[in-house]
């Protein structure tokens, strides 16, 4: 955070934000130039040479992973590449952090969006603006064979991993709070990410881990035989690619311009094809007409 | 864009949270006091095995030394919490974190103690065997109590490293003062402003109070060299 450096800041529109940060310690509010109710717009991203991007390191398979070699792959890293096409965006610049330090970053306008399949929830959507989903996020259990857990009844008194800030510890807190009111507990173990937890799981260390559908899949299969998926914690979730609200509601916001391009991805059966790439499978997608980004 | 100050700096984060940030700040000193004991024992065993007259003794020690030393702790408290289990040793989230502290810092406590003993001139060990004291009774009585204000300063440098290091604890799941203040921020993205600004003051407070208690205890022990200063 050094003010110096903000001069220096390629686009004005993130220096503001910075600045704006800053100026709740230094009461500078002048930074604040650009008005109310602006947004980024595509042309912006493309005047500024792609998009800047931060996002969680690369372990959310088949979503969002890396290869053995460090290359970025997955599902959203395909889908990103098909709407740059389409938005004429020539680059997409990375940088990975920890899960929990993602929606912080994106809300303090050091990412121009997410594009991470999130699940879509309540209190997230309370602060930020969901794009048309692109498939499903649901929170399952995953659990050993020995844990006899089978489906979300069976937690009380047992250890539970999740990650910070994830889906899954929204849901074990739910649960918590509901074991709680029948004089039972569940005891959460909070980690920094999702492959800590997993690694706990198999150490016996934590009973089960709340996590989203696709990533279990995905660690089950390498592990054939050693985990079992107990089936949905609560209700199902969509996954979608989040931004700040202010980037949605005029032409050329580069919110409304992603939606612009899922829905012709989704029309002209590339998500479809991007399902069955990377799940085998197609996965149920809400009516995007009646899809509110902003609530 | 507009940015919510009300929200970043919401003091209703802190007092809602106030039972979650206390159990924080509790397993944050637990956890520091732990790690704190340990790495004395560490240090004191390292320091007397530093300096043995047995050279593979000494090299084994300084060989561990530089292992330690030569190794960021993030690395040694993964290895401890998520790559013993598959020796067989599955220690629980505060053991690892202590344990990791304490081997760490007691490397460098080892190695404050020794240079300080050295630093006592050999003279006064010496004199103390030509009065006829024994070579403990030497080590305890002249040395020890002349070497123990010398390497003071550094001990308290190392009590406050602990304290300010058992953060990165939140990686092996401890859910210490740090682990907790990102837990309530990722879940509502509210008041981070005014929640980590309130951890740093606590950290301050916690590492406040120990230099000053440090700097009490150095007076204290020096008082002698005061006394003949204003003689």
């Amino acid at each position: 955070m050094d003010i110096s450096t903000t001069q220096a800041w390629p686009t004005a529109a993130r220096a503001a934000r910075w600045a704006g940060l800053l100026a709740a310690f230094a009461l500078a509010l002048p930074a604040h130039a650009q008005g109310t109710g602006s947004c980024i717009t595509v042309d912006k991203v493309r005047a500024k040479g792609g998009w800047d991007i931060v996002t969680q390191v690369p372990q959310f398979e088949p979503y969002w992973f890396a290869d053995e070699k460090g290359n970025l792959q997955g599902m959203d890293y395909d889908m990103l590449v098909e709407v740059n096409k389409i938005l004429n965006i020539p680059t997409t610049r990375y940088t990975t952090v920890a899960w929990a330090g993602v929606l912080p970053a994106l809300q303090a306008g050091k990412s121009d969006f997410v594009p991470e399949a999130i699940a879509v929830t309540e209190a997230r959507k309370k602060t930020f603006a969901f794009a048309y989903p692109e498939g499903d996020n649901s929170i399952v259990i995953l659990t050993r064979p020995d844990t006899a857990i089978k489906g979300p009844d069976d937690l009380p008194g047992k250890t539970v991993g999740v990650e910070i800030g994830s889906a899954g510890e929204a849901t074990a807190m739910k649960l918590k709070d509901k074991a709680k009111a029948s004089g039972k507990d569940i005891n959460i173990k909070a980690y920094q990410h999702n492959v800590d937890e997993l690694l706990d799981l198999g150490n016996r260390r934590i009973d089960a881990v709340l996590l989203n559908v696709a990533p279990v899949t995905a660690y089950m299969k390498k592990h054939p035989g050693k985990f079992v998926n107990a089936g949905l914690a609560s209700d199902p979730l969509y996954a979608a690619w989040v931004f700040r609200k202010e980037d949605f509601g005029a032409p050329g916001c580069i919110g409304d311009e992603v939606n612009r391009a899922l829905k012709m991805l989704r029309e002209n059966g590339t998500i479809k094809a991007q399902q069955m790439k990377w799940f085998g499978h197609e996965m149920p997608l809400p009516d995007y007409a009646t899809w509110k980004s902003v609530e | 864009m507009k940015l919510d100050f009300q929200a970043l700096f919401d003091p209703r984060q802190v007092t809602d949270n106030i039972d979650l940030l206390l159990a924080g700040a509790w397993t944050t000193i637990q956890l520091s006091a732990l790690s704190i004991v340990f790495a004395a024992a560490v240090g004191i065993v390292l320091s007397v095995l530093r300096s043995s007259r047995w050279k593979v003794v000494s090299a084994a020690a300084r060989v561990w030394i530089e292992l330690i030393r030569g190794t960021p702790l993030l690395v040694q408290m993964y290895i401890l919490y998520y790559g013993f289990p598959s020796l067989g040793i599955t220690l629980s989230p505060l053991a690892a974190a202590a344990l990791a502290l304490a081997l760490n810092s007691g490397a460098y406590v080892g190695e404050i103690l020794r240079t300080a003993i050295q630093a006592v001139p050999r003279a006064q060990g010496e004199s103390g065997r030509a009065m006829g004291m024994g070579f403990i009774a030497t080590q305890v009585r002249i040395v020890y109590p002349q070497a123990f204000p010398i390497a003071l300063p550094g001990l308290i440098g190392e009590v406050i490293d602990i304290v300010k290091w058992s953060a990165i604890g939140s990686i092996v799941v401890v859910p210490e003062a740090t682990q907790v203040v990102s837990q309530i921020v990722a879940q509502s993205y509210r008041g981070f402003g005014i929640m980590f600004l309130t951890l740093a003051l606590f950290y301050l407070a916690l590492t406040g109070s120990l230099a000053a208690l440090g700097r009490r205890l150095e007076k204290r022990m020096t008082r002698h060299r005061m006394r003949l200063a204003h003689a």
